[in-house]
């Protein structure tokens, strides 16, 4: 049941891990996975596939764009980006979710 | 619009194809990279990298399939699972297949045959450049109903000189001339007397020399002729020579100035075409041989426009002749329409209609089929309530069961459209024979796009009658009930009134028109196989007058009498003295194809009825040469042949066959009674006539009944007649060649027309009608098979809704035939309120009931009572089979 927690908690804030990895430089799918996996110390951990219906559901949504480049060691590989659109939404997604893990965390330390 | 529609499904998939790829590609590129990571840091093999990196990613399908999801593609493996349970569906209950299916298949060959027939009859456009903008212009005589006769020379020239609004105006008529070469087989032509206008109109230039000039219209110019390509191919061998080589026609010596194109057969079907050198000023205004006049609207004109300006000229034309113009209505039509006679609006409306009233047909046995589907899909209420209840929406359901419904009248669409467009073929096939090389060159019925299209749209509309509607009913206000009581049963209870006047109305529409029908079928089937009496496949037939042109200048309608007179007795005589042939002999009309008149005897006892009438009888009349009956083999039964004065103007005799003996004069000795023809026009001492011989009943495959009475008169080679040509040792057909010779020897513009096998000619007669009968079996079967399964299924409902009553009274100890009387007595009320409506209106659509057909009534009725009880008996079978017990859980 732990590992299913984690999942859920993660689906739920996969988007904006997605979003907060792209911020930093444009990315192809394998590379955000390994860095939201290095960023988080490997405590968030899931299939890495379920990434690709969330990059497709982001780029519906106009969050980010993607187009075909070529790796370091010169392999065609399908990169993503961050819109504006997407970068308006991280900065309020993020908010979001402080105001959400402070409003939780002061109701587990008073509890 | 349609070709930007297709344009967009293709990109779309097209779209879809690239997303799958690119899925496909992402994936991969992540697996490696993932693989090639695992073996960098864990130093592991390529296998179990790989291995570790696809579970890491969680399943390739399973996110694909969550990604079609996304770009909104799982709708299409929805509609193939529905397809694919369309197709199980079909399987588990193969009855309704069956009967739907073959309903729906009959319904669709009709529909297509009639409609692929209308249409091309109802298009307008010719299919060459500008051919939508091509006009005939005719005159409508009001007093005769004909357009055919009123259409001359004065018109074109005055129409020419008035109209702004058509341009390019000529005109044709069609003359037959005996194409002749030293060391080739004489071919009878069809020759267009054509204005050189047409060349420029149908913008078509010829492929070797020139087209026909003004120039050479006029009469001092030389004989010229422009053949068509196929001509040039097929009869002179594509000689690249052919300009300026001299060809025969009849008499007459033509230059061949140009070739026209492979398949240019402008006006109808033409392969030849001379100048048309009709002199106007030679004959009195209405007076001049009549001809089609052709042209094309000019830029910017209408048809309408047109219609006024020719109504204006011919309100001037009317003051200067009136006695000319009187009656005469003159229009302007699309090309096409001309040929099939669709010269008033109200033509063209009752052809829509019949083509509106033909799609309807298919309606009405959609709507029975639906009467059948939505009995399937009530007894399926619970299984729609379960998907219902775990989150289908409305649309998704119905969506299911048109699908199933639309693989059934697809499957039936491919089958009726299949049979329709065979069925065409082998209508085409006989038009042409009709036609007899004169079918209209713009005439292929055939499958076309259009036509499949159509055939499709059918379908859809059936799939949505048969799927879509009942569905919308079933999951409407129901489900909520369904929910509640799972096992259906309690859904049926409402169908009922509706149901039973379907019922009620199938009955009767059977019982009213199947006698009708299989009276009909039955005929035809019969006349379809009936032997003619003689050894048909020994004679070879034509049709033998002389070239137009010869008659024209007798300016009658029968061909001068003495040179045709002259030349068949010549013809007659060589045929006579040929070795190959048996009999060489002539008729006005052919066996069994003769002008039915009404006579009456004049002395002896049938000639009063008990009231003191004159009492008419209806017989067939051919007019023959003396030695008709014994190139038959028919004897003479009593009294003479006919011998060379009969033949005579003046001469009054007649030969009767045995039953006009029985029938018309009462049987005995009928020689030397007077027989008196009916009608008009001749004075009353022509129209009686002396019976001085009887011959035995032939042909006789009559399409009557009975055997016609004949009456046969002589006649003398003075006119065009059938030859008919007994041979000896030789197939009729091979003779052929051989016959077109000895005419053309005997005279070179003698016309052999039409020349066919006996046996062939009444093949394909015969096969018209078995064919007809055919189509009306299985119309038929299909009416009965749908109501059965109308009666089937409404007695099966009636059955499961009544389970429990019966189970009860079973338990209570109520004997079988009590029950079984109780779940008969509906559906014996229904059909016997059906018979007796289907009686009545039989009796108003047939107002004699006469002879056999009355007879088949009962027969019909007494039909689908027992289809009717039959249907009943499975499901009354199993309502008595209901355990009390189980009757009484199900509350």
């Amino acid at each position: 049941m732990a590992d299913r927690a984690s999942t859920d908690v993660l689906r739920g804030s996969l988007d904006l891990l997605v979003l907060k990895t792209l911020s930093l430089e444009p990315m192809h799918g394998w590379g955000i996975s390994q860095r939201v996996q290095q960023l988080s110390d490997g405590v968030l951990e899931v299939n890495q596939g379920s990434l690709y219906p969330a990059l497709q559901r982001l780029e519906k949504q106009g969050l980010v764009t993607s187009g075909w480049g070529r790796t370091d060691n010169n392999r065609r590989a399908r990169y993503y980006e961050l819109t504006a659109a997407g970068r308006r939404m991280l900065g309020a997604e993020v908010k979001s979710w402080r105001r959400f893990a402070a409003a939780l965390e002061t109701v587990l330390r008073t509890a | 619009m349609r070709w930007l529609d297709a344009a967009r499904a293709r990109l779309r998939l097209i779209k879809r194809g690239a997303a799958e790829a690119r899925m496909r590609e992402e994936f991969d590129f992540h697996v490696d990279m993932e693989t090639e990571r695992r073996m960098r840091t864990d130093g592991l093999s390529r296998e179990e990298a790989r291995r570790r990196a696809l579970v890491a990613f969680g399943g390739t399908e399973r996110y694909g399939e969550e990604m079609r999801d996304g770009r909104g593609t799982a709708w299409l493996s929805g509609v193939s699972l529905d397809l694919r349970l369309g197709v199980r569906m079909l399987v588990r209950y193969p009855g309704l297949a069956i009967v739907g299916g073959l309903g729906l298949a009959v319904a669709t060959t009709v529909a297509t045959v009639a409609v692929g027939l209308i249409s091309s009859m109802m298009n307008p456009a010719l299919p060459l450049p500008g051919g939508d903008r091509m006009v005939m212009l005719q005159n409508y005589d009001t007093q005769r109903q004909d357009p055919n006769q009123s259409t001359h020379l004065h018109d074109l020239e005055t129409w020419r000189q008035s109209l702004s609004s058509v341009e390019q105006l000529g005109a044709f008529r069609t003359v037959r001339r005996n194409l002749l070469e030293e060391g080739a087989t004489p071919e009878l032509v069809r020759v267009a007397e054509i204005s050189p206008s047409a060349f420029a109109l149908t913008r078509t230039p010829p492929l070797l020399g020139r087209p026909l000039l003004s120039s050479d219209e006029r009469a001092e110019a030389g004989n010229v002729v422009v053949i068509g390509g196929d001509a040039w191919q097929g009869r002179f061998g594509g000689d690249p020579g052919i300009v300026g080589r001299s060809i025969r026609l009849g008499d007459d010596e033509f230059t061949v100035v140009g070739v026209m194109p492979p398949g240019y057969r402008f006006p109808v079907n033409h392969h030849y075409w001379i100048p048309l050198r009709l002199e106007a000023g030679a004959y009195e205004r209405g007076a001049a041989p009549p001809v089609m006049v052709f042209g094309r609207l000019a830029e910017g004109a209408s048809l309408e426009g047109a219609r006024a300006e020719v109504a204006t000229v011919r309100h001037g034309l009317a003051s200067t002749w009136p006695e000319v113009y009187e009656g005469i209505l003159p229009q302007v039509l699309p090309y096409t329409y001309p040929f099939f006679a669709i010269d008033k609006p109200g033509i063209a409306r009752a052809l829509l209609l019949g083509q509106a009233l033909i799609t309807l047909l298919l309606v009405v046995v959609g709507v029975n089929v639906a009467v059948l589907m939505y009995a399937r899909t009530t007894t399926r209420l619970g299984e729609i309530t379960v998907r219902t209840a775990l989150g289908a929406s409305r649309r998704r359901i119905v969506f299911q069961l048109f699908a199933e419904a639309f693989v059934l009248s697809l499957l039936a669409a491919v089958i009726g459209l299949a049979a329709g467009s065979a069925a065409l073929r082998r209508i085409s096939a006989m038009m042409q024979n009709e036609f007899s090389g004169e079918m209209p060159f713009w005439l292929t019925p055939g499958l076309t796009p259009g036509l499949a299209l159509y055939t499709a749209g059918l379908a859809v509309l059936a799939a949505v009658i048969m799927g879509a509607v009942p569905a919308l009913k079933a999951t409407g206000r129901r489900i909520a009930t369904g929910l509640r009581a799972p096992g259906g049963a309690g859904a049926g209870g409402r169908l009922g009134r509706t149901w039973t006047v379907l019922i009620v109305g199938q009955v009767a529409v059977a019982v009213a028109v199947l006698p009708l029908a299989l009276q009909g079928a039955m005929q035809a089937m019969r006349y379809g196989t009936a032997d003619p009496g003689y050894e048909a496949d020994e004679y070879l037939r034509a049709f033998v007058s002389m070239e137009q042109e010869a008659s024209q200048a007798a300016e009658a309608d029968v061909p001068a009498s003495g040179a045709f007179a002259d030349a068949a007795s010549r013809l007659l005589s060589a045929l006579d003295r040929d070795q190959r042939v048996a009999d060489a002999t002539f008729a006005f009309h052919m066996p069994g194809k003769e002008s039915t008149v009404s006579v009456t005897a004049v002395s002896g006892r049938a000639s009063t009825d008990s009231a003191g009438g004159t009492v008419w009888h209806s017989v067939a009349l051919n007019r023959i040469a003396p030695d008709y009956f014994a190139a038959f083999d028919k004897p003479i039964l009593a009294g003479r042949a006919f011998g060379a004065g009969d033949a005579a103007e003046a001469a009054r005799t007649a030969i009767v066959s045995r039953s006009f003996a029985d029938r018309v004069l009462g049987g005995g000795d009928v020689l030397g009674r007077t027989v008196r023809l009916g009608g008009s026009g001749a004075s009353a001492d022509e129209q009686l006539l002396e019976v001085v011989g009887v011959v035995p009943d032939f042909p006789t495959n009559d399409m009557q009944d009975q055997q016609y009475p004949r009456l046969y008169r002589a006649l003398s080679p003075t006119r065009s007649f059938n030859l008919i040509v007994r041979t000896r040792g030789i197939d009729p057909t091979a003779y052929t060649r051989r016959l077109r010779e000895i005419a053309a020897q005997t005279s070179a513009s003698l016309v052999i027309d039409e020349p066919i096998a006996l046996d062939d000619a009444i093949e394909q007669e015969q096969g018209l009608m078995r064919m007809i009968a055919l189509v009306v079996m299985l119309a038929t079967l299909s009416v009965v098979l749908l109501s059965a399964a109308g009666i089937y299924a409404m007695t099966s409902f009636a059955v499961v809704r009544r389970r429990r009553e019966v189970g009860i009274r079973a338990a209570l100890g109520a004997p079988p035939g009590q029950l079984l009387r109780a779940i008969f007595a509906r559906t014996a009320a229904q059909l016997a309120v059906g018979v007796a409506v289907g009686l009545v209106l039989a009796s108003a659509l047939d107002v004699g009931l006469e002879g056999s057909h009355a007879a088949l009534l009962p027969l019909v009725a007494a039909l689908m009572v027992a289809v009717g009880l039959a249907a009943a008996a499975g499901p009354a079978r199993r309502g008595l089979r209901i355990q009390p017990t189980q009757a009484l859980r199900e509350e």
